[in-house]
């Protein structure tokens, strides 16, 4: 990796950041070209701390998300979970490092197991890496299910056998089961019907309450970043545009584009 | 359409309400639900279908009788009865008659049906492990393997496979080894693209990602994810390519390809039977039949775990 | 009975006869075993010229099989088994297939969610939209192209003369969505109906195609616009009906409608809806999820699910209350005043 400076936010250097993007690029070469999906972007999550990142289709936002997991190498940057550059580590060591971050998806019913029962599937990262034995795995995987909201009586039955709530909820405490301090959500609730939606949020909003954990939280959707994010940063065309604080930045956006945004939302009460 | 596919799929803790109408978590449903994995959901499919399912029957009768046949069959696959050659269906001691030697022909359909499932069931076994691991190894790993590998199928799949087979024969002689490794070669060049492709298919899917997310290595998501994914596609074509099986089996056979007489093979009886077609039909009918009855069987099978697999069913 | 009447008896005609009359909906699916889902249980409404009505619903509400019944583009596993859909003066529903085939896609026009997938991806713009014009014998070649450019100018595409020779792919995602409006729009049909028009697109076209919308609304066309947004519903859409397990559980003017919900459900959705600005404002979920239409509960199939339910009234089925001229609500609480 190429020595760079980051751009210093004020405060930043004193910040304990559980992950931070340093200046990621990444560039997609596709047949028509070269694409820059996401550009000099730095962004840190404080342990801790939510932090949203909203943009529109193809602003580069999951691209981000994949970038800070280690899920894609930068293309130039370097992502530092806890002090290690992700591109130093690999193989063996990497998987390590990945227990202490997961990540929940879009779409709950392509991201789970489709030949694993809803407890198998919450085990399964436990399994990955040795965690237990196979009755203390299932043991705290019902445990786990509970806390989500599913009905361990439940445990046993198929993905295909739930609703893409319930899906998602299974979903959510996999990606708990190994404790992970840092917790990613690539548009959560955006595939969820509306009402489905609240209770996926509710959720996710208690858990970050409860468990302290950090969350970097992506979403089209401005609502619901406003609502569980601490600091929020808009994305566009693979650049942040602008970053601050939530209250701040919903309360008097600056960049042209974040006004936009905001003025094109629909309310729904008066 | 998508209203109607939820409709389908259960919600556990969808609250309802009990007889005495109190609000309560699902009491009532948990008597109805069961678990079901797409295993068991296409078994449930493969069930519902009634032709497939009779199909299955008769072909594990079919299974049991070629296992069974040195118990079954009243004599001997090459055992002579001179005196009475090429009598006729019905005859004392031979109900379905015999051949031009003497030969019992019920017998010896019962020992070319023990061959022709040997051969086409050892074949498609060998073309789906050679498949698998090909398939899998290429479209998982990807780069220049992938490249390697496919180009190295695409030229076993512009040679002809029969003449493959053939020459294969040729090589290794007239043995049932041989037409399993005859047949099984020249089949799962065909069904390693398919593996392949479905590979390529199921890496896209999130779930493989969420794999890498929560830290499993490159063998486990092959083996443990991607694989049990594939494998249903994979039953599906299988199941159609065993009558193939069977037929290239006769095939070869009838060609005088097939394995080494005296052992009987549908080939060679029915290739026997056409010369004696006018005097001895029946020579030609009993094998001819219950090649045609497997063929049909095993075909039907495969229709229906092909609709037990497709993931339209489940929108009723 | 009407919910076409206007609000505040300023603008709208009085007595307007309407576009469309739905009347007593019923449409089921055939299942392999048991008894058929009732997707669409009884399903009413109205809609004006010059009006737009949203349906909204949750997936599984039976919003689009409504829409579907109505266009009589059910799959065969489907069959509507009661009900009428008067549209010019004709039952929809009766028409011989060949009628059917003329009304739609000339008297009535369609708007999907995903035109990536409504589109046909190996036709020109050009073809895709004359194609309309010339099944249906409206004008000659040479007119139609001309009508093709226009339409694709009115919805806003730039440089429409270069642009009606390219393929729906080479087009970005808001372009294609305001191709396929063009598309719906050619022929000037009197009704439109879009299914999830602005789901699949940014927030800031979403606006760009509402306006584009509401151009045509002027114009006099009617619209029914399917949506789970009740942001869209609001900012477009003059009545709405809410729909849950396949019937109609409250319809009103729609900003009547989200200022004083009269059905549980209804609130259940407004607290459901997350907003710009509500940080503050507790989320209050609706518990559970939407009935399976095969375990349809008895009765008010929201009562499971309702934190106002009172049993065993709720257990009994829920006729649609008229509560004023313009509302009505499957609640026998309903006209309780003090909702």
């Amino acid at each position: 990796m190429t020595e760079t400076t980051p751009a210093v936010t004020p405060g930043e250097e004193t910040v304990d950041a559980i992950v931070r993007a340093e200046n990621v690029t990444k560039v997609f070469s596709t047949r028509a070209g070269d694409v820059r999906a996401v550009d000099d972007v730095s962004l840190w999550v404080a342990r801790g701390e939510t932090v949203g990142v909203v943009g529109e289709s193809g602003s580069g936002k999951s691209t981000v998300a994949r970038l800070l997991m280690g899920l894609q190498p930068c293309t130039s940057g370097r992502v530092v979970f806890d002090g290690r550059d992700l591109a130093s580590v690999q193989g063996r060591e990497l998987r390590v490092l990945r227990r202490r971050m997961q990540m929940v998806f879009q779409n709950p019913f392509g991201s789970l197991l489709p030949h694993y029962s809803a407890a198998a599937n919450v085990m399964e990262p436990m399994r990955l890496h040795g965690r237990g034995t196979k009755e203390s795995r299932r043991d705290r995987a019902v445990e786990l299910l509970d806390l989500v909201g599913v009905n361990p009586r439940f445990a046993d039955l198929y993905p295909t056998q739930f609703s893409g709530g319930q899906q998602q909820r299974i979903a959510i405490a996999r990606a708990l089961a190994l404790e992970p301090e840092l917790l990613v959500c690539d548009e959560p609730t955006s595939s969820l019907d509306v009402s489905i939606q609240a209770q996926i949020l509710s959720l996710i909003g208690d858990l970050q309450d409860r468990l302290g954990l950090s969350c970097l939280f992506i979403s089209h959707n401005l609502a619901v970043v406003e609502r569980l994010a601490d600091r929020v940063a808009v994305m566009s065309e693979g650049r942040i545009v602008e970053e601050g604080p939530a209250e701040q930045l919903f309360e008097s956006p600056q960049h042209p584009y974040t006004q936009r945004l905001l003025g094109a939302v629909l309310p729904v009460t008066s | 359409m998508g209203t109607i596919a939820t409709a389908e799929s259960l919600d556990p803790t969808g609250l309802t309400t009990d007889d005495d109408g109190h609000r309560d978590g699902a009491a009532d449903q948990l008597g109805t639900l069961r678990a079901r994995g797409p295993w068991a959901k296409a078994w449930d499919r493969f069930r519902r279908n009634r032709l497939a399912l009779i199909s299955l029957v008769f072909c594990g009768v079919l299974v049991v009788v070629a296992a069974a046949a040195p118990w079954i069959a009243p004599y001997h696959y090459s055992a002579t009865d001179y005196g009475s050659q090429l009598v006729g269906v019905g005859a004392d001691g031979h109900l379905l008659g015999t051949d031009q030697l003497g030969r019992d022909i019920l017998s010896r359909t019962i020992y070319g049906l023990r061959t022709a499932l040997i051969v086409a069931f050892g074949a498609e076994l060998l073309a789906l492990v050679c498949a698998l691991a090909v398939g899998l190894a290429a479209g998982y790993r990807g780069g220049r393997m992938e490249q390697g590998l496919m180009a190295f199928t695409d030229v076993m799949y512009a040679f002809p496979s029969y003449l493959f087979a053939i020459v294969m024969v040729a090589v290794l002689g007239r043995s049932i080894f041989a037409l399993i490794v005859a047949i099984g070669i020249a089949g799962w060049v065909t069904q390693a693209r398919l593996v392949r492709a479905q590979v390529l298919a199921i890496k896209q899917r999130e779930y493989v990602e969420a794999a890498r997310a929560m830290g499993a290595s490159g063998p486990t998501i092959a083996v443990r994810y991607i694989l049990p994914n594939a494998i249903g596609p994979m039953l599906v074509t299988t199941s159609f390519a065993i009558p193939a099986a069977i037929a290239a089996e006769a095939g070869l056979g009838l060609l005088g390809l097939g394995v080494q007489p005296p052992t009987p093979s549908w080939g060679g009886m029915i290739s026997e039977g056409t010369r004696y077609l006018l005097s001895a039909p029946h020579m030609l009918l009993a094998p001819a039949a219950v090649f045609a009855l497997a063929l049909l069987a095993f075909t039907w099978v495969g229709d229906g775990v092909r609709d037990a697999f497709d993931p339209r069913g489940d929108q009723r | 009975m009407t919910m076409t009447e206007p609000r505040d008896g300023a603008t709208a005609p009085t007595a307007t006869e309407p576009l469309l009359h739905v009347a007593d909906l019923h449409t089921e699916f055939r299942r392999e075993q048991g008894e058929p889902l009732r997707a669409v249980d009884g399903v009413s409404f109205d809609i004006a010229p010059g009006r737009a009505l949203a349906i909204v619903g949750e997936s599984g509400s039976g919003k689009s099989v409504t829409m579907r019944t109505v266009l009589r583009l059910l799959p065969r596993t489907a069959r509507t088994t009661a009900g009428t859909a008067r549209f010019q003066g004709r039952d929809l529903l009766t028409l011989s297939a060949r009628d059917m085939r003329r009304v739609r896609g000339r008297d009535i026009g369609m708007v999907f969610q995903n035109a990536m997938e409504a589109m046909n991806p190996t036709l020109t713009l050009e073809r895709q939209l004359t194609e309309h014009l010339l099944w249906h014998g409206i004008c000659g070649k040479a007119e139609a192209k001309k009508r093709a450019v226009q339409a694709l100018a009115d919805v806003g595409i730039p440089e429409p003369e270069r642009r009606i020779r390219v393929y729906p792919f080479q087009l970005s995602g808001g372009m294609r969505q305001r191709a396929m409006i063009a598309m719906a729009m050619i022929t000037q049909p009197a009704l439109l109906i879009a299914d999830e028009p602005t789901t699949a697109v940014d927030v800031t076209v979403q606006r760009q195609i509402l306006d584009l919308l509401a151009g045509l609304k002027e114009r006099g066309t009617g619209i029914i616009m399917i949506t789970h947004d009740l942001g869209v519903a609001r900012y477009f859409c003059d009545d709405a009906v809410v729909m849950y397990a396949g019937r109609v559980v409250e319809r009103a003017p729609t900003r009547d409608l989200l200022d004083t919900p009269r059905h549980p459900y209804t609130r259940g959705l407004l607290g459901s809806s997350v907003e710009v600005g509500g940080r503050d404002r507790p989320l209050a979920p609706i518990p559970g999820s939407p009935p399976d239409l095969a375990r349809r509960p008895v009765g008010c199939a929201f009562h499971p699910r309702c934190a106002e339910a009172q049993l065993p009234r709720c257990r009994e089925d829920q006729e649609l209350i008229e509560i004023s001229t313009t509302r009505a609500a499957a609640c026998w609480r309903a006209g309780d005043d003090d909702d």
